[in-house]
Order: structure tokens, then sequence, then C-alpha cells
């Protein structure tokens, strides 16, 4: 039992350092990567509620906020609210709602914070991996502000005001 | 490493002593202390308004404010919960690395001896409260989140590294140095062996256990962050 333990206990405890080792330099690699890659808006296919696709290329010269966000939220419940409220100040930009939700529920979640009717907002469904490969979205909320040129302005993590945002279009 | 054979289990495990638990109990009120000192005499509603003024209104500030105080009381129940679990994965590893060292098997006694070493890891927080009410009493947020005395920290601009590295650099500080001393020195004491090979178990032992948790740290926060 002891010599199982002997030989067993260190090799546990370096295969578990090694892992560790290996998932977090990986992580940190995707994460340098990405943050280079979301200097500039990056190329992106999202599905909006009436299940068209919307990207880089119909944002067209405008700026750009993208706002990574999950239904079951609070403070992205809150965010949605004060983007209805002050939609006027970010009549400029084309703001898109992007979620890893299904659609259905994104649409309840519109309805429900009254998102349909604002013509500068836009709910779009992304799945959680490609969210996370193309703008290394991870916690929600998660802002990403794009100047007309498609530099990046400003990211905000956790709940931003409409304030905020405008400040940087 | 050959330690000391000549003590037999009964010699060394000692039934649990009350003075133990006192000793556990004690720490426990002080960490509960320091917390609740903390949080309301460092922790006010102007530096959350200071720190989120960039990014939130008035209104969403309060709000986040509010659900913090609803939230406070979470880490008066989390302390002795993390106290129990922390000595005792402690105590934990130095049993193994003596179980390792010397075909035994002692627990209560190192459990014992790391309720014991944990006074030294209260005085950072002391010295953090004394700093911040006496010494620098005009503080952001961002001085508190990354205060830690005497460390490698204290070397580096809080905003210039990245997130993953300010706990290993918070880590390496004289405080945990005077731990890992006070932790051999007890080993010593109860398996009655001179100091350096007592310190050579604590660092086998408990420091592979800590360097576990420190890459496993890292990993959680560029994985969160």
């Amino acid at each position: 039992m002891r010599t199982y333990l002997k030989w067993g206990l260190p090799i546990l405890i370096a295969g578990l350092i090694a892992y560790l080792s290996w998932g977090f330099t990986t992580k940190l690699h995707h994460k340098q990567k990405t943050a280079e890659r979301i200097q500039t808006l990056p190329a992106f296919t999202a599905y909006t509620l009436n299940r068209s696709i919307v990207n880089s290329a119909t944002i067209g010269n405008r700026p750009a906020v993208i706002v990574y966000f999950d239904p079951d939220c609070d403070h992205c419940q809150r965010e949605a609210d004060e983007l209805r409220q002050k939609a006027a100040l970010l009549n400029t930009a084309q703001v898109i709602l992007l979620s890893s939700a299904p659609l259905p529920t994104l649409t309840t979640f519109a309805k429900a914070h009254q998102l349909h009717d604002l013509l500068n907002v836009q709910v779009a469904h992304m799945d959680k991996k490609t969210a996370y490969e193309t703008f290394g979205f991870v916690a929600v909320p998660d802002v990403l502000i794009y100047h007309a040129d498609g530099s990046l302005s400003k990211r905000f993590r956790g709940e931003t005001s409409v304030e905020a945002i405008a400040r940087h279009l | 490493m050959h330690l000391s054979n000549t003590l037999s289990l009964q010699d060394i495990e000692k039934p649990p002593s009350e003075n133990g638990w006192l000793l556990f109990a004690a720490i426990t009120v002080v960490s509960l202390l320091l917390t609740f000192s903390g949080q309301h005499l460092l922790l006010s509603d102007e530096l959350y308004f200071n720190a989120l003024a960039e990014q939130m209104t008035y209104e969403q500030i309060q709000k986040a404010i509010a659900q913090n105080h609803e939230w406070s009381w979470l880490a008066y129940i989390i302390i002795p919960i993390f106290n129990l679990l922390k000595f005792s994965l402690v105590a934990a590893c130095i049993s193994l690395g003596y179980y390792f060292a010397a075909d035994r098997w002692v627990f209560k006694s190192f459990f014992r001896v790391a309720i014991q070493a944990e006074l030294v890891l209260l005085l950072p927080s002391v010295i953090k409260l004394i700093w911040f009410l006496f010494v620098q009493p005009d503080y952001s947020l961002q001085d508190l989140q990354y205060f830690y005395p005497l460390s490698v920290l204290n070397f580096f601009e809080p905003t210039a590294i990245a997130p993953w590295l300010a706990y290993p650099l918070q880590l390496g500080n004289l405080f945990e140095l005077a731990y890992w001393l006070v932790l051999a020195y007890g080993v010593s004491q109860v398996i009655e062996t001179p100091m350096p090979k007592a310190f050579g178990l604590v660092a086998a032992s408990y420091g592979s256990g800590l360097l576990v948790w420190v890459v496993f740290v890292m990993f959680l926060t560029v994985s969160l962050s």
C-alpha cells in the first residue's frame, strides 16, 4: 500500500500540476490572441430573432456596440432596460445584444424588455464556443465598443451605463 | 528523508486537545472581527462610487452596493468553513509527507500545528487595517485589493501586471516565509526532529500542496477573467 502511495501520489500531483499548467498556458495564449484580434471588429456571424444574419458587413460604416449577455443574469436584464430607456443616446451606432441562449429564449427576453421596436438594437444568437473564440467572451455582461472605422474604442466588463458607452462611441 | 522512529504513534498522536479547538475558535473569531472591521471601517459607499463612476450611473452603483450589502453575511458563514478546510488540508499535506518519510500517520497533532501557525497569517490583515486607517487614509478600491504587506507585489504597479500574476506575487511575502518556519517548528516539536529536517518536510509536503493550489488559482483566474 505504502509503495503504491509513494509512487502514485507524486505522479498524481505532478500530473495535476502538468494538466493545470497546460490548461493555463493554452487559455493564456488564446486570451492574448483574442485581445489582439478584437482591436479591430473581427469577422463574425450571428443570427437575429427573425433568423437573418448579422455580421461585420451588415454593420457598415457605423460605430458598433456589442453586448454579450445572458437572459437570466440580473445585471444583463438591467442593462437591457437601460438600453431601452436611453437608446437615443446610441442612435449613431448599431447595438448588437449577443447571447448564447437559444433563439426562443431570446425572443421572450426581447419582448419582456421591449427591445423589438428599437431600430438600432438587434438581439442575436451566437453559440458559446464561437463567442469565446471570436471575442473572448466568458462572463456577462461584457461590452465592446467600436468606432466607425472598426477600431476598438473601449471594453467594459460588467454592468455599464448607456452614458458610459455613448462617451466612447 | 530519515526522521526519528523512536516515538510510537500513541506518543505523538495526543487526544484532541480542548486548547486546540479553543485556538481554532479564537482564530475564527479574530478572522470574523477583521472581516467585519474591513467591511465597516475600510469599505465605504464613496469608495465604490469613485471606483465605478466611469462605468455606471449613480443608480446602478447604488443597486450594486445594496446587492453587496445583501450578500455580505455570506463571508461570515464561509470563514469558519474555510478555516476548517484550510487547516485540514495543511495537516493532510504534512501528514502524507511524514507518512512517506517515516511510515507513520499523524494528523491531529499536525492539525493543531496548522491552527497555531495561522496566527502568523492574521498579521497581514491587522497591518492592512492599521495601514489604511492611519497611514494611508486616502485610498482607492484598487489599493485595498492589491495591498499585501512585505510582498513581492509591492515592487509592481497593480495596473501593470496581469490579473493572474497578482495572487502568486502576493503569496511571495515574508509572512508566508514566517508561516513555513512556524509550521516547521511545530512539526519539529511533534515528531522530535531537528528544525532543518522539519523544514524540509514542510517544504516537500505543504510546498507541493501550495504549488498545486497556486497553479489552480492562476488557471481559474485566466479562465474566468
